[in-house]
């Protein structure tokens, strides 16, 4: 049996709109039989969330009050090294791209279509099998 | 003999009503034409070729006042195009958000229609609260999330719409000089939506505003600009504050009443307050305390002309180094007489 589909892919979705967050929930619906996911509307509190839960994948967006999304992810990154993320912008600059390819994160441009948000979380479930977790991991047994 | 004498008795007289033609002309007086002896040749042919060469000028002289009226026109027009520009990238997030939400709820909306299509030509599924077909949904589900659904994105639609007005209205050209009347209130309202993206991340917004504010006779696209100045500034001293203190306290307040005869709009943040070396300095054309390339310094000298010129108010701030800077805009409620000359009289007529 493959390993990845040993588990639910666990997915953070993270954005300063709620409505965004409200309608993914739902556009999503029909993934939750194979995704984990929640949707957090707070920067700080998403990264609390990460060090209890340590998400596969996280969508993020750019432009955010509290924190940046960059800011997110690097800590999200330093958390569990392997999260698989993807950096959502209403208008990203050329800047965005260079640092996305860089960091090796995806730019996803917004608004994207409900299929290609689908098939970039597909992408990643299909991409390699998912490394198999402690359940509940802390955030310090994680750092590196 | 008689020749010479005559000559010398009649060219000095003409000389001398020549030089003070020249005279005239070389401190900026063109006469309509001038006008010699008629007798003479030669000074006739001097006459007319001087004429000629005022007639050329008098039309090259209207050409560049034609010109110049245009260009102050473009000059304008590109000024209040840029300041559009600077916003474009936060407007298109703006409008973005909504559409990316609206896509996911329609998206949505789809799968719950097809679910409840496949149910109503299979009849009631086997299983109680179930829409049938692919991946089961439930009905209570179903049922919440679709009024949801539908409600934000109607919500978002008439965001889209508001800040499209609300673009269309700035970037209005074909009314750029007429004074109207403009509810302030809605077109803060309606500034506070273009500018979010600038002021979301280091503030909040609060307002205040007088439910019986009379409309103000204003040129609506430059009032706009005024508060979207306004806004900006306040933005970036907060975040200016947010970077140097590290305190994310940021706080816009704007206001709106009438005093007297003229209506009031108070725009205030508790940033760093402006240096009380620079205070006199901040109307000032192209004055900036902004890094090369963050910004020509032109707000601020666009909002006092605009204000004071050509609206005939007052524009008046006080500010506290690290406390914070209150601007307070006065309009007068009559507007003011002549909107392109500035000019300021006491007496008002039909004053309401």
């Amino acid at each position: 049996m493959n390993r990845k589909e040993d588990r639910k892919l666990r997915v953070l979705f993270v954005d300063d709109s709620d409505y965004v967050l409200q309608s993914l929930r739902r556009m999503l619906w029909d993934v939750n039989d194979v995704c984990d996911m929640e949707f957090v509307v707070d920067a700080a509190q998403a990264l609390a969330l990460h060090c209890q839960h340590s998400f596969d994948v996280i969508f993020s967006d750019l432009q955010m009050p509290a924190m940046p999304g960059w800011e997110l992810l690097e800590g999200a990154r330093r958390v569990y090294p392997a999260v698989r993320c993807f950096v959502l912008s209403g208008n990203p600059s050329p800047a965005d791209d260079a640092k996305a390819i860089g960091l090796g994160y995806r730019l996803i441009e917004k608004p994207c279509s409900p299929s290609s948000l689908k098939s970039a979380l597909f992408g990643v479930k299909d991409e390699a099998p998912l490394p198999v977790l402690a359940e509940e991991g802390s955030c310090h047994e994680r750092a590196p | 003999m008689v020749l010479g004498y005559s000559l010398l008795a009649k060219y000095p007289a003409t000389v001398i009503k020549l030089r003070a033609y020249v005279e005239n002309m070389v401190s900026g007086e063109l006469p309509d034409r001038i006008s010699l002896f008629k007798n003479e040749d030669d000074i006739t042919a001097i006459e007319s070729a001087m004429n000629f060469i005022l007639s050329r000028l008098r039309g090259r002289l209207h050409t560049v006042e034609v010109q110049k009226t245009q260009l102050e026109d473009q000059l304008f027009q590109a000024r209040k195009m840029e300041a559009l520009g600077t916003l474009a990238s936060g407007i298109a997030h703006e409008i973005n958000t909504p559409l990316q939400f609206i896509s996911n709820n329609v998206q949505f909306l789809k799968t719950a229609c097809d679910g409840l299509l496949r149910a109503v030509d299979t009849g009631p599924s086997p299983a109680p609260n179930i829409v049938g077909g692919g991946p089961e949904m439930k009905l209570a589900f179903l049922r919440k999330e679709t009024a949801t659904a539908i409600e934000q994105s109607q919500e978002g639609i008439a965001r889209i719409a508001d800040i499209v007005r609300a673009i269309r209205d700035f970037a209005d050209t074909g009314a750029s000089n007429d004074k109207a009347p403009l509810d302030l209130n809605e077109a803060i309202e309606a500034t506070i939506a273009l500018t979010k993206n600038k002021w979301k991340c280091s503030a909040a917004i609060a307002t205040q505003f007088d439910p019986d504010l009379p409309r103000v006779a204003c040129v609506a696209t430059e009032i706009k600009r005024v508060l979207i100045n306004l806004i900006l500034n306040a933005a970036e001293a907060l975040a200016a504050k947010a970077k140097s203190a590290s305190v994310k306290d940021g706080q816009i307040f704007i206001a709106t009443g009438c005093e007297g005869e003229s209506v009031v709009i108070t725009v205030r943040d508790n940033g760093l307050g402006i240096p009380q070396q620079i205070q006199n300095r901040i109307f000032d054309p192209f004055f900036t305390t902004k890094e090369v390339g963050q910004g020509i310094g032109e707000g601020l000298s666009f909002v006092y002309s605009s204000v004071v010129n050509r609206h005939a108010g007052r524009l008046t701030f006080e500010s506290i180094e690290g406390e914070g800077t209150t601007f307070r805009v006065c309009l007068p409620l009559g507007g003011p007489p002549s909107l392109r000359t500035g000019a300021v009289t006491t007496s008002r007529l039909g004053q309401t």
